[in-house]
């Protein structure tokens, strides 16, 4: 029996594979771009803040997918519509605009903790900018392990690591080296 | 060292099972220098959580532009229409105009749409608990019709309305969702049906809705025979706004 698409695609954006990540997120592009376009633009937004807003919505949606093992009770376009709707009401709210929208799709209600994941301190800023003071390399493998939550053996296979003992080995230094660059930081950057 | 490093990890990364987790947590309760390992390892996280996040959209705005790049050369590779075929398009266009100039003078009336965009209006019911109804149920529909959310609140409904006492609060709300997803049909059948129910206090509500459901469908002749009833009473609700809909119309 052929597999749903919606069904396929949440498996395309969880798997190990990068271009079909891409893949899914260029047909997520394609399909629900537009409505969130729509949303923003008929509630006094540009074209540059749905873009923001879309992009936020995808973020949400992928680590949504790697961080919590997100189970969709609507549709993918449901639930993406839903997000980037909350998040221009916030935005809106910032700006001490006027918040009924106008809606151009239907949308649930969502548990605060679904954009969480877009919340950022002014301690992890700070931490950011250690991050960004390991080599390209280290970021990559930190990133791979604790963001996109890859298992040691995707990040050898992407790395392009001899095996997964070399990449975990790789991830250790990496993160001794950066919380050595943290100590070290630590009064600089108020951590 | 190296595991206590793969615990931390499983522990902030939610990979440990419930009685691991909790067997971690005694442990750190009692040693200062692990838990104190943990809050630099999290803030740590939530650092590269911010870099992950840049590099994440960095990818979008590429993925983006090369979708949109294949979209266009997907339109412009398509053949462009003859010559001819603009020149029919253009006739087409001069014989849709003077059509629609035509049927809107001798109607006298406005365009349909145009009318029930400025006379709809979402009418927002409080729903009336009662001690027999499923708290939860009526908790979730009051926050679908609230939030917009119509097509999770007819769904609820369609599945679950069944277990609720009768609410005719609920069924106006259920009609005007229907509308609010463009169901016109659907929504002035519930309409109907409320009008024949046995709560008055509705009747009027419900003729009205109806009557918008008729105007959604672009359906005037239909419109136009259910005006009457809230017409010919003063003290009808939805009396002022029938009036204005029987002088544009």
């Amino acid at each position: 029996m052929n597999e749903h698409p919606e069904a396929t695609l949440i498996k395309m954006l969880k798997g190990e594979d990068q271009r079909k990540v891409d893949e899914a997120l260029s047909q997520l592009y394609r399909q629900y771009y537009e409505a969130v376009r729509q949303l923003v633009r008929k509630n006094n937004g540009t074209d540059d803040e749905a873009e923001d807003i879309f992009q936020d919505t995808l973020l949400t949606f992928y680590t949504q997918l790697k961080h919590k093992e997100l189970e969709l009770h609507c549709s993918i376009q449901t639930y993406l519509y839903s997000v980037a709707r909350n998040l221009w009401l916030d935005e809106l709210r910032k700006r001490k605009k006027k918040v009924k929208l106008v809606d151009t799709n239907s949308a649930i209600p969502l548990q605060e903790d679904h954009l969480s994941v877009l919340l950022e301190t002014e301690q992890s800023e700070q931490m950011a900018k250690v991050i960004r003071m390991l080599d390209e390399k280290c970021q990559q493998v930190l990133i791979h392990f604790y963001f996109d939550r890859y298992r040691m053996h995707q990040i050898a296979s992407l790395l392009g690591f001899a095996n997964e003992q070399v990449a975990k080995n790789k991830k250790s230094k990496c993160l001794k080296k950066l919380k050595t660059l943290v100590e070290e930081r630590r009064h600089q950057f108020e951590l | 060292m190296r595991k206590n490093e793969e615990k931390i990890d499983d522990f902030l990364l939610d990979r440990m099972s419930e009685s691991d987790r909790l067997a971690f947590e005694k442990e750190v309760e009692k040693d200062l220098e692990l838990a104190n390992e943990i809050k630099v390892q999290q803030e740590i996280l939530d650092g590269l959580a911010v870099v992950g996040k840049e590099q994440f959209k960095a990818r979008l705005r590429r993925i983006k532009e090369e979708t949109f790049a294949e979209v266009g050369n997907e339109k412009t590779m398509e053949k462009e229409p003859s010559s001819w075929i603009w020149w029919l398009v253009g006739l087409l266009a001069i014989v849709l105009a003077a059509f629609l100039f035509w049927k809107l003078s001798s109607s006298g009336g406005e365009d349909p749409n145009v009318i029930y965009a400025d006379l709809f209006e979402r009418y927002e019911v409080p729903v009336v608990q009662r001690d027999t109804d499923d708290q939860q149920l009526i908790q979730a529909l009051s926050t679908y019709y609230k939030e917009g959310a119509y097509q999770a609140f007819i769904d609820l409904h369609r599945t679950r309305g069944s277990e609720l006492q009768d609410h005719p609060e609920l069924q106006l709300s259920l009609g005007i969702s229907y509308l609010q997803i463009n169901k016109a049909a659907e929504a002035g059948e519930i309409f109907a049906q409320l009008e024949q129910s046995n709560y008055p206090a509705y009747h009027d509500h419900a003729r009205w809705y109806r009557i918008l459901a008729a105007l959604q469908e672009g359906d005037v002749t239909k419109t136009k025979a259910l005006l009457p009833q809230l017409l010919d009473d003063e003290n009808a609700d939805h009396h002022d706004e029938a009036k204005e809909l029987a002088r544009r119309l």
